[in-house]
């Protein structure tokens, strides 16, 4: 996302907005950090370095132009909808029934 | 091999028992690839053809609850699919091979999937009873497979593994609901256990001695699995004989029992030859679940066109 101010200097770099993402274990996901602005992608790269991974220990690092994402948005309702029949907590009230067969299983005058 | 080759893949071989994972653009050997290729198209393929046994009774489901969590299970199914076809597109890339290929395979008979997906499913407690035993394997499958040295995979795994926990749970409640029903819902679930036991003896693959040696030595050697096929068999009899049992089913195979010492269980051999044919397509539904996978690939061609235009028609 170049600023007009930039682009108005001719031969300048024209900065451009980047978020950063770093793969901070192994076999972990990539997590979002930071955003900066950048000339260039290799530029981004290093800004996000220096800038904002100096301590932890990372495995990968991805600088995504920011003009690259689509984003959904947190107005879609579609992401409120009442979903628990895809969960696993619906289905809680099986840990007691086990303990209880097994319990029987394991009482002598049921075991024959 | 050349010289050269061979010294690379000793250096990658010692790489992996350092702990050290891979990812999708490393150096790795050919038959790195190729063993991951062949166990992730596997896997992705079985999870795609796995939606079909079940979607039959969404239609059917005792109730709306049911309903929702069979489809919301079958829906799921067909994700794991699509993570898993991207990780084996990007092993595939280098050979100039994409998912085209995975399904022109499975179309032409080049493409196994498990044996469980080729059976029938007759009754509401085959659907439940694939949800609680036959995820029940997969999980341990998968589960083992988490801690493999391709990065790319274990990450898909990961999120395969957290929504195969409420398959499980969905699948147990519905077998837990039968066996506490009437002597009919009983009968009805003793009769689908009697029909699926031998398939699930079958699910992990014929023992160490079997003809599936080879690509067991060299997934283990690689790194991508940690367990052989009978130990996954032996943690499997573990955890779920004693459950089967405690809800008073019996488990069509007298000679199964558990050493009291060594924990190891013995059981009835299925019949291997059997298996071979099934994952051969020579099972009972595998013709017609394939023509249904081919129909809809068809058909549904009109969906990907439109999907991948980039402009505007008009
Ligand atoms: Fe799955
Ligand atoms: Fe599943």
């Amino acid at each position: 996302m170049a600023t007009e101010a930039s682009q108005a200097r001719a031969g300048e770099p024209v900065l451009g907005a980047y978020e950063v993402f770093a793969q901070t274990s192994e076999r972990g996901a990539m997590e979002w950090q930071a955003s900066l602005l950048a000339g260039s992608p290799a530029m981004a790269l290093m800004l996000a370095r220096e800038n904002f991974l100096r301590r932890r220990e990372i495995f990968d690092l991805w600088v995504v132009p920011r003009e690259a994402i689509a984003r959904a948005g947190g107005a879609d309702e579609w992401f409120r909808l009442p979903k628990t029949y895809r969960e696993v907590s619906d289905y809680q009230y099986l840990v007691g029934k086990w303990r209880q067969y097994h319990q029987q299983a394991m009482t002598p005058d049921t075991m024959a | 091999m050349n010289p050269d080759g061979e010294a690379r893949t000793q250096e990658f071989l010692e790489r992996l028992d350092g702990g050290h994972l891979v990812e999708a653009d490393d150096w790795m050997p050919d038959a790195y690839r190729a063993e991951l290729v062949r166990l992730i198209r596997l896997h992705a393929v079985s999870e795609i053809m796995g939606t079909l046994p079940e979607k039959e009774w969404v239609p059917r489901a005792p109730t709306l609850y049911r309903k929702l969590a069979l489809m919301a299970k079958v829906q799921d199914e067909a994700g794991h699919g699509q993570l898993l076809i991207r990780v084996a597109e990007d092993l595939m890339a280098p050979r100039g091979e994409n998912r085209e290929h995975i399904m022109e395979d499975l179309f032409a008979g080049r493409q196994k999937f498990h044996n469980v997906f080729h059976l029938p499913v007759p009754t509401w407690a085959d659907a439940g009873l694939i949800g609680w035993l036959v995820d029940g394997a997969a999980i341990i499958t998968q589960g083992m497979l988490l801690g493999g040295s391709y990065a790319p995979y274990t990450r898909a795994l990961r999120r395969i593994v957290e929504e195969e926990a409420f398959h499980i749970q969905h699948g147990e409640s519905i077998c837990m609901a039968l066996a506490e029903g009437t002597a009919g819902q009983r009968a009805m679930f003793q009769e689908a256990l009697t029909r699926w036991w031998p398939a699930l003896m079958m699910f992990f693959g014929p023992p160490e001695d079997g003809a599936a040696l080879s690509h067991q030595a060299a997934t283990l050697r690689f790194r991508i699995r940690s367990k052989t096929n009978e130990e996954l068999r032996q943690r499997y009899l573990s955890k779920y004989v004693p459950r089967i049992r405690s809800l008073g089913f019996i488990i069509p195979d007298p000679t199964l029992q558990q050493d009291p010492d060594t924990k190891a269980w013995t059981y009835q051999q299925p019949d291997w030859q059997q298996w071979r044919a099934i994952i051969a397509n020579h099972g009972p539904r595998s013709a017609a679940r394939l023509n249904l996978r081919r129909t809809s690939y068809a058909e549904g061609q009109w969906v990907r066109d439109v999907m991948a235009a980039t402009r505007k028609a008009v």
